[in-house]
């Protein structure tokens, strides 16, 4: 009986920080998010003003807001694109070639970088008339390209930042997948003759398959939150047509200090992120 | 079972730490409440004791000059040799529009601090002490009246004022074989055509940077120039929030863009990279206001290169007022926040600064210039904040608004999408006007 209470008390102890944190900086938040997406606060004032589900209706009401899902496509495109790229990239430095390890350093090394720092490098590489990248396509005889448009190819342009950014990082969760399958199997499959194309169709794949998911699931995810290169460079423009469901709402709070409204798109995002998570349970058990 | 106890020591030490941390701010809080309740007192002894002999206490003042952080200490300096016992505190804060408002939400607003969104008319007196008991009137302060509250009080006042015209650089215009200012939109078109035929970009517009459009198409700024209501804001009577007026101002960019008389890609051309071209006359003109031509001497332009004249056609120049500075409605030290106040409008705190302060000689060249061809400036009348509040219910951004149009190939859909914004305010409207 003592030891119980010995027992309970350690992991109340041991629970209690990480508990706490969690609460502070996570649950904390969302409720107060949740809360403010029922008023109509500008971001300033000290008391709430409830006005019921206003915001919602205001924001189903809106179709240009859910058009903006239309611009997230192309960040989950380049998700799908990177998942594939950061694999290959996997495979290749899990194998035996020279210098793997500063290979692997090179690529992760996007990741580290500051978002906002690539953002505006990548304002850089995407200016009309200063652009190194033009300077290059122009020595080749090729005309200037205009990264920042009014045609939906800008979308890409914006998503290629996330994926030159975060593909080392896809590519790192692929090696730890990788990593995990015996090497005995590879070695049974060569002599059974199998080809690069059999190992990783037959082996590779089906032995990585959660990691695959998890991956898929955080950069789908990821391409749904997006919002700093559209806030960075193009500020959403023009007429919106680079703007995703969160840069919409940022401006909602900053531009227009409708901080519950924006609060609501919030909310609804969360919904939808925690319907996709769902969707994605049942896919694996009905696998299963 | 050594093992264990060391667990449950460090366990205990680690939630001791965290609950520790906790109380180390309350207590924290506790003191500074104390010290707070204890610098009332001495302010309360201190008024009654000696009412108009001395300032004393500590205020803080909130600014967006980053640049001018050392000046600013100075200048703050100066103020406590003469009034000594004072403490004037100059905080620089770069993302000020952000800063500040969450600063006021979470109760801990500078004394000292100006104007921003969403602060209007309306709230004036949410976060703003009234200082009509400054010794100022009309007479000596530009645009005095704009800073009336709703409910009438004087609020809030702007240290500076600026002109608006268009700023041009004298060597890239007489490249181009251009001796005379254009005073008519036709007359501009051929200097931009001449410019252009010399290979300078007539106009620039940085566009990427969005907000360096906002004369073209900012309401205040083209009813003043344009219009015929002499600074006042009729839009909240109207069901247009793009009316003629409006319109022929902005036409003029879109003419410009189809002709390619902007930067060659507008969607990229930056505000730096647009300051430097300028400088050096590689583009000629831009519409902007008379705090601009300063930075592009600091840029190294040759003084004598840059100038400003009234907008083509224009009936009016439109004088700006600066940010509007007020202090704060929970200021410990009301006394000395005035004091402060007055000697800022009193002593300009950068020589480029125009002063809104009637008194102060002002002898800056450009401004002597733009005012040179006879427009005759005037200060838009500001009204209640219904026209504000109209236009972020529909949550319309003129700026990035006026990009989409400048840039609508089709005249067609650009006049829809015109049309589609005076719908939606004429709707907005009425849940606001009777």
């Amino acid at each position: 009986m003592k030891s119980k209470i010995k027992d309970r008390l350690y992991i109340i102890c041991f629970l209690f920080v990480p508990l706490a944190l969690l609460m502070l900086f996570s649950y904390y938040p969302l409720m107060k998010l949740i809360q403010l997406s029922f008023t109509d606060w500008n971001g300033m004032s000290r008391d709430l003003h409830y006005i019921g589900i206003k915001n919602y209706r205001d924001i189903f009401s809106q179709k240009e807001l859910f058009m903006t899902f239309g611009n997230n496509m192309a960040y989950v495109v380049t998700a799908l694109i990177q998942q594939v790229a950061g694999l290959f990239l996997a495979i290749l430095l899990n194998s035996n070639i020279k210098m793997k390890t500063t290979f692997r350093a090179i690529l992760f090394m996007p990741y580290i970088i500051n978002g906002v720092a690539v953002a505006f490098m990548f304002n850089y590489m995407y200016d009309y008339s200063n652009s190194p990248v033009n300077y290059v396509l122009n020595l080749l005889g090729v005309g200037s390209v205009h990264f920042i448009s009014s045609s939906y190819m800008t979308n890409f342009a914006l998503s290629f930042i996330s994926f030159w950014k975060y593909v080392g990082w896809t590519m790192v969760i692929y090696i730890a997948a990788l990593q995990s399958i015996p090497g005995e199997v590879y070695e049974a499959a060569r002599i059974d003759g199998a080809g690069f194309i059999q190992t990783v169709r037959f082996i590779t794949l089906p032995n990585i398959k959660t990691m695959l998911e998890v991956s898929l699931l955080l950069s789908l995810n990821g391409a749904l939150q997006v919002y700093f290169e559209p806030f960075l460079i193009t500020k959403g423009g023009p007429n919106g047509r680079t703007a995703t469901f969160i840069s919409k709402s940022l401006e909602l709070a900053y531009s227009y200090s409708k901080y519950g409204k924006a609060a609501a798109m919030g909310v609804i995002l969360l919904v939808i992120i925690l319907l996709l998570v769902a969707a994605q349970k049942v896919f694996i058990k009905g696998d299963r | 079972m050594n093992k264990k106890h060391i667990a449950l020591l460090l366990s205990l030490v680690l939630t001791a730490g965290t609950i520790s941390g906790c109380g180390q701010s309350t207590e924290g809080a506790e003191v500074s409440s104390a010290s707070d309740t204890v610098s009332e007192t001495s302010g309360d002894l201190a008024e009654t004791e000696q009412k108009e002999e001395a300032l004393s206490g500590k205020i803080s003042v909130a600014s967006n000059r980053t640049d001018l952080e050392e000046r600013l200490a100075e200048y703050a300096q100066e103020f406590m040799d003469l009034h000594p016992g004072t403490t004037v505190e100059f905080e620089t804060i770069k993302e000020y529009d952000d800063v500040i408002p969450t600063r006021i939400a979470g109760g801990e607003a500078p004394d000292l601090f100006y104007v921003v969104d969403p602060i209007n008319q309306d709230t004036y007196k949410d976060y703003f002490l009234p200082i009509d008991d400054l010794d100022f009137t009309a007479d000596d302060i530009l645009f005095y009246e704009n800073g009336r509250g709703t409910d009438g009080n004087l609020y809030v006042l702007p240290l500076t004022v600026s002109y608006c015209g268009m700023v041009y650089n004298k060597a890239a215009f007489a490249a181009a074989g251009v001796n005379e200012i254009p005073k008519t939109v036709d007359e501009f078109y051929d200097v931009c055509k001449k410019l252009d035929a010399a290979g300078i970009t007539p106009v620039g517009t940085a566009f990427k940077d969005i907000w360096p459009i906002y004369a073209w198409c900012g309401w205040g700024e083209v009813t003043l120039t344009a219009g015929d209501n002499r600074g006042e804001n009729k839009f909240a009577q109207q069901d247009e929030i793009y009316d003629d007026v409006m319109l022929a101002s902005m036409d003029i960019v879109r003419n410009l863009y189809k002709k390619g008389w902007l930067e060659d890609d507008i969607m990229s051309a930056n505000w730096d990279q647009f300051k430097l071209d300028l400088a050096q006359g590689k583009t000629a003109m831009h519409y902007s206001e008379t705090w601009l031509p300063a930075q592009f001497v600091e840029l190294g332009a040759d003084p004598e290169d840059i100038g400003m004249f009234p907008f083509p056609g224009a009936k009016n120049i439109k004088a700006g007022a600066g940010k509007q500075w007020g202090i704060s409605k929970d200021t410990e030290n009301p006394e000395l926040a005035k004091a402060f106040l007055t000697y800022m409008l009193n002593n300009p705190v950068a020589d480029t600064d125009i002063p809104s302060n009637k008194n102060i000689e002002v002898n800056d060249p450009f401004v002597a210039e733009l005012l040179s061809y006879g427009i005759e400036p005037l200060e838009p009348i500001v009204g209640d904040a219904t026209f504000s509040n109209i236009k972020n219910d529909i949550e319309l951004d003129g700026q990035k608004f006026f990009l989409t149009y400048v840039m609508e190939e089709s005249d067609e859909k650009a006049a829809e999408l015109i049309a589609d914004w005076n719908a939606k305010w004429a709707k907005a409207r009425a849940n606001y006007v009777n």
